[in-house]
């Protein structure tokens, strides 16, 4: 799996947020979105999943379009969102029954996955339960059991440790390194940089709606002039400072 | 104070009008108008038919006019932020909750006065001369609903008080009286709630009421209580920004959830069917109307009219069961399905067919348990058709109109 975004700009109405984006998500890889508040990140994410349509430029997933064949494309990606979204009415285990009906997954391997994420967040004792009452953090979790039970290709991740315990946060990225190592890729923005740099292969700085740099940290440090042993904060801090 | 009342009120009427606008477009105008129109007619055969008056109809119509009397009640247009920045005003605004006082006696006259109107065929039955008994009975009703939201206001005051002064003894007292109106003239139950009314204003108001003992929290929340009710009311027509429709378990109903298959093509017909099941408004208002429909054709022996109120209930139902299309519309989500968006469209007309099918079917049972076949015959007939109509041709122009997410 693949995901390419070439010479993408878009926006909200008029308003334009993001400038000819170009980079690429490639097979088995973990691609860390970085960037300020009001980089864009979220808007790139945005379009990615196609909750809204680039006035220029093509995303493709396998170099297909969400246009040219919208189900296809839709089942290749599982999304967590920055913020928990969750049906008030329904209970943890309808959400889940939902989102496998959805995604037309196989009901008994999906929830021997399922199960096993459950117990490790805690959560298998709260199926009957509306999650839409749950904590920041449990919410988080329903979210992201959700996502990592499908087969996707691609797994979109929006800003995802904030509000989860520093156990989950451990656990969360042991899931997306057994997705990698099963041959997903996996795009996360994050403003936690340390974390980020533990686990992303490859990294894509957004500065005000552009690609500042793209590449791996060594392609990082040599693109900003820094020393060998520089961490991915003080290449951030380096993007910062520059005019 | 006076101003901040006036600020309150413009503002106030301004959304209302801005909801009521929505509320009775084109289509529910009309369909009241010919369930008006009905009831009228209905209500005059029904009169012209009485040649000797039944032994319960005093108890009745006073029954009627003292459920009418609790309809209505104190509006404070308080906001919860009076608590803090109006508090060194306690006193002052006192003025201020007799102006809402006055406000919210507006809407319940008018009904008073309707009902008193509606009222006057019968005291003629009765022998009553109808100008001087119409008049008399409306103000009795008038004066009694004053008193009613006298008792509403110093509710959320520290005024000391015996136990029986409160709203259901005064509306068991107001039965009492309307019926002693009703059996010998209403101008004596007007001069017994004059004397009520006088009572009240000399006795406790003129010596015991304390305006620096305002209950602050328990007025606003008095407040938002009586906006819930209402926004609800208007959610059921139209969108209401930051209304959060409640959601109950309904466990009970576990065993209905069956009725949807689990696989991919059913996907929105599983949400579809919870929504239905659990969110506060739907359900409730399903089996309201069936009720009332029901019970309503129960006793109407006209078999056209049978048919025409059956296809008003089944269209009231299908057009409140409308906006459950669009409680989605805002979940990120469900927008993300790898699920053709048809299928949403198509797993609503479906549970609305079923839904107005069903009732349409159960409202038979009122004309059927009294023994009248044809009438159960013929609202069934025309709620069936009504229903089929509803979800088959109706229902599609009005999503087509609406995208059910938006872009």
């Amino acid at each position: 799996m693949t995901l390419t975004l070439a010479h993408v700009t878009g926006g909200y109405g008029s308003l334009q947020v993001i400038k000819d984006l170009n980079f690429t998500v490639a097979d088995g890889t973990v691609v860390g979105l970085i960037g300020l508040n009001g980089a864009g990140k979220s808007t790139t994410i945005k379009h990615i999943i196609g909750l809204l349509t680039p006035q220029k430029g093509t995303i493709t997933i396998d170099g297909h379009t969400l246009a040219e064949d919208p189900d296809g494309y839709r089942q290749a990606i599982a999304y967590v969102p920055e913020t928990p979204v969750l049906y008030s009415e329904l209970t943890l285990r309808e959400h889940l029954e939902l989102t496998m009906m959805a995604y037309g997954l196989d009901q008994d391997q999906a929830w021997a996955r399922a199960t096993s994420m459950l117990k490790k967040f805690r959560l298998d004792n709260k199926l009957d339960w509306f999650p839409a009452k749950f904590s920041k953090g449990m919410k988080q979790k329903v979210m992201i059991v959700a996502a990592f039970m499908t087969d996707a290709k691609l797994y979109i991740i929006d800003e995802p440790f904030t509000g989860l315990d520093p156990l989950a946060v451990h656990d969360l990225l042991d899931l997306v390194q057994a997705k990698k190592a099963a041959g997903a890729s996996v795009l996360m923005s994050t403003h936690i940089l340390a974390t980020a740099q533990q686990v992303a292969d490859d990294f894509v700085l957004l500065k005000s709606g552009t690609v500042r740099a793209t590449g791996d940290l060594a392609a990082l440090r040599q693109d900003f002039q820094l020393e060998a042993t520089a961490s991915l904060d003080a290449i951030y801090m380096a993007m910062t400072e520059e005019q | 104070m006076r101003k901040l009342w006036q600020t309150r009120l413009r503002r106030h009427q301004k959304t209302q009008f801005k909801y009521l606008r929505l509320v009775f477009n084109d289509h529910f105008v009309l369909v009241l108008l010919i369930l008006f129109g009905a009831l009228l007619y209905a209500y005059s055969q029904w009169i012209k038919a009485m040649i000797i008056p039944a032994w319960w109809l005093r108890p009745a119509l006073a029954a009627v006019l003292t459920v009418l009397l609790g309809f209505g009640s104190f509006a404070s247009l308080s906001e919860p932020a009076d608590a803090t920045f109006l508090l060194p005003q306690t006193t002052a605004f006192a003025g201020y909750l007799f102006k809402a006082r006055r406000y919210s006696l507006l809407l319940p006259g008018v009904v008073a006065v309707l009902a008193a109107a509606a009222s006057v065929p019968l005291l003629q039955v009765w022998g009553i001369d109808p100008l001087t008994g119409g008049l008399t009975l409306a103000a009795a009703l008038l004066l009694l609903k004053d008193l009613d939201l006298w008792l509403q206001l110093i509710d959320h005051y520290g005024v000391p008080r015996p136990a029986w002064l409160a709203r259901l003894p005064l509306l068991a007292a107001a039965f009492a009286v309307l019926l002693l109106g009703l059996f010998t003239h209403p101008a004596f139950a007007m001069v017994i709630a004059l004397a009520l009314n006088l009572g009240f204003r000399w006795v406790v108001l003129a010596s015991r009421f304390e305006p620096a003992t305002l209950d602050w929290r328990g007025l606003s929340a008095a407040e938002a209580k009586r906006m819930d009710r209402l926004y609800r009311f208007y959610n059921l027509f139209t969108d209401v920004p930051g209304l959060s429709a409640g959601v109950h378990r309904r466990k009970w109903l576990d065993p209905v959830l069956p009725l949807v298959r689990k696989t991919t093509a059913h996907t929105w017909a599983y949400l579809y069917l919870r929504g239905f099941l659990r969110q506060t408004t739907y359900l409730g208002l399903w089996v309201r109307l069936l009720v009332v429909g029901a019970v309503v054709l129960s006793l109407i022996s006209t078999w056209w009219l049978a048919a025409l109120l059956a296809a008003l209930f089944v269209y009231l139902v299908g057009f409140q069961l409308l906006p459950l299309a669009f409680a989605y519309s805002e979940m990120v989500m469900a927008r993300l399905y790898p699920v053709p968006a048809s299928q949403q469209r198509a797993a609503f007309q479906h549970l609305t067919g079923a839904l107005l099918v069903i009732f349409a079917v159960l409202l038979t049972v009122g004309p059927l348990l009294a023994g009248h076949w044809l009438i159960a015959l013929s609202a069934g007939a025309a709620g069936l058709i009504l229903a089929i109509a509803f979800a088959g041709w109706y229902l599609p122009y009005r999503l087509k109109k609406k995208p059910l997410l938006p872009a």
